[in-house]
């Protein structure tokens, strides 16, 4: 009967695979802003959608602009509405095992229906707008939404020292919330905050809501011109703390600096250091109860033909002293350590599989938690493009190990489908 | 063996089994068929004509080919296969105009480059007056 059951199964996911390639457009019939507004397509920018290649990277920093196009538009005068709109449909299964465990739990939603709009704006480009609003778990959310100021010094078009004010992803800049292939949060966000924001508190399973900091920063990039050369990307800013009580916020600001180097076009390197300010009543010496964390992290990332390995280790430190010895419970007070691990492979070029439709990939992410027991996600994943801006996608999640972020300390496993579509 | 293991172990074959040198792609430029190879531009390099595809070079070509037709554009970074420089006279020399038309007309292999058609955005025209600024590149 299993065997039966297997086959069948087979034979339904090889004629599905099959009608799909044939009904699937060979170009882009319906593509996001960015690419209607520049004539390229999504693969110049994405390796996979989120994820920014060289090419993608450098043309955000440089407020949305390719160099060599020298002249830009006012609003009035652009080709096209840069406006994009994706909608996504997610299907949950959620098993925890163990003593305690609950029952299993399944689910089928619209995940998120969102608006996006970016642009360089007037003739020199001289500022660049970037918002998203989207509508998920019942909500109307502001997501990124930002204005910069492109060109401060240096040539017009090369983005060598701009000025960012708003709300934004602060991470690296090849390894960053906003660009997981994988849709399962990364620790290195959802417990310590450094590769993005945290929520403020409580449970983030869901990732149909991101977070982000509000800020200002300055940034830059220095690209080589000749192939194999070497790229230089920074930023420095200041934020304000996401999980900081009181009225007083902009009293505390958080500070941040980042940098990376690409070089040979395939290996890139990037160091980020974030000092978070959160509430610390336990120690009564501190004026209105804040404290300082310092948070820092360092990671790499080679292209090896169609594999991309990354590989980051991050640290957060716990409160230094705690008054009257007590350790509170809240996570971003604990010292925390994590090392993460993922590859994707997107085969190009290779006999027998589709070129451009195909995605796989996995990550091993690892926390070690202050006087709290460590934990473990593995993540596998699988994406295929019916056409290039539409993607199904398939994870398989293990958690092994203690509470993260108000997630339940059980071991657990789960599987998530979801179906993307960007206009 | 833990999860933890199994994982670490197919990451470390993953990248010990792939050589650094595996990543380069060769070029697999389609060929035009035979009476586009034959063809001669019908269009003459006059002034105006160049002018007018510069402009067009500039908005649609540089950002891959090169704002002096190296091949070194800011959208090559990641591209497997680099275009190509249109600055060597000895390789252009080696390429019919008949050639240049089809590519441009039906693009390159979609596979590993992002080369992309453009009859249905171009006039005959206006792609034949774009191989001549091409072709100044090299002169």
């Amino acid at each position: 009967m299993r065997s039966r059951l297997l086959l069948l199964a087979v034979l339904l996911t090889s004629s599905v695979s099959a009608l799909v390639t044939m009904i699937a457009p060979n170009e882009a019939g319906a593509i996001p802003a960015f690419s209607r507004q520049t004539g390229e397509s999504c693969s110049t920018c994405h390796t996979a959608f989120p994820k920014l290649n060289q090419t993608g990277q450098n043309f955000r920093t440089n407020g949305f602009r390719f160099p060599e196009d020298k002249e830009w538009f006012d609003v009035q005068d652009m080709k096209h509405v840069p406006i994009s709109g994706e909608v996504e449909v997610e299907a949950e299964f959620n098993k925890e095992h163990g003593v305690g465990a609950g029952g299993q739990e399944a689910l089928l939603k619209i995940d998120e229906v969102a608006l996006l709009a970016g642009a360089p704006i007037g003739k020199e480009g001289r500022f660049a707008g970037y918002g998203v609003l989207s509508f998920a778990e019942g909500n109307v959310n502001v997501g990124q939404a930002y204005g910069q100021v492109n060109d401060l010094i240096g040539q017009q078009g090369h983005g060598l020292l701009n000025a960012k004010v708003g709300q934004f992803d602060i991470a690296l800049p090849f390894l960053s919330s906003t660009q997981r292939v994988i849709k399962q949060r990364y620790f290195a966000q959802e417990a310590m905050g450094i590769l993005g924001a945290r929520g403020d508190g409580g449970s983030t399973e869901s990732e149909a809501v991101e977070y982000y900091n509000t800020g200002v920063e300055l940034n830059g990039q220095v690209v080589s011109k000749e192939a194999g050369g070497i790229t230089h990307r920074y930023a420095i800013g200041m934020f304000q703390p996401k999980s900081l009580g009181g009225i007083n916020h902009l009293g505390f600001p958080g500070l941040y600096a980042s940098y990376s180097i690409n070089f040979l076009e395939r290996f890139t390197i990037g160091a980020i250091y974030k000092r978070d300010v959160v509430n610390s009543a336990l120690n009564p010496l501190i004026p209105e109860g804040k404290r300082g964390v310092d948070k820092w992290g360092i990671a790499g990332e080679v292209k090896l033909g169609p594999f991309i390995a990354t590989a980051g280790y991050f640290r957060s430190d716990g409160l230094p002293e705690t008054g009257n010895g007590v350790l509170t419970n809240a996570t971003h007070n604990r010292s925390l350590q994590n090392y993460m691990a993922e590859v994707l492979f997107i085969p190009h070029d290779i006999p027998f599989l589709p070129n451009k439709k195909l995605v796989l990939g996995g990550r091993f992410d690892h926390i070690d938690q202050e006087l709290a027991q460590s934990s473990s996600r593995t993540t596998f994943m699988g994406r295929y493009y019916i056409a290039p801006s539409v993607y199904l996608q398939g994870e398989w999640r293990v958690h092994d190990g203690g509470s993260v972020a108000g997630t339940p300390a059980l071991d657990s496993f789960g599987a998530r489908g979801f179906l993307v579509a960007l206009y | 063996m833990s999860m933890r293991n199994i994982w670490w172990l197919v990451l470390g074959a993953v990248l010990a089994g792939w050589p650094i040198t595996a990543d380069a792609t060769d070029r697999k430029t389609p060929t035009a068929p035979e009476e586009f190879l034959t063809m001669a531009n019908p269009v003459a390099p006059t002034a105006e004509i160049l002018k007018e595809a510069a402009a067009l070079y500039d908005s649609r070509c540089s950002k891959c080919h090169g704002s002096n037709g190296n091949g070194k554009g800011s959208a090559t970074k990641d591209l497997h296969v680099k275009p190509r420089d249109y600055t060597d006279k000895s390789l252009m020399q080696a390429i019919p105009d008949g050639q240049l038309f089809w590519i441009i007309a039906n693009g390159s292999d979609p596979d590993i480059t992002e080369m992309k058609g453009y009859k249905r955005k171009l006039s005959e025209e206006q792609m034949w007056g774009l191989i001549d600024y091409i072709r100044s590149f090299g002169r």
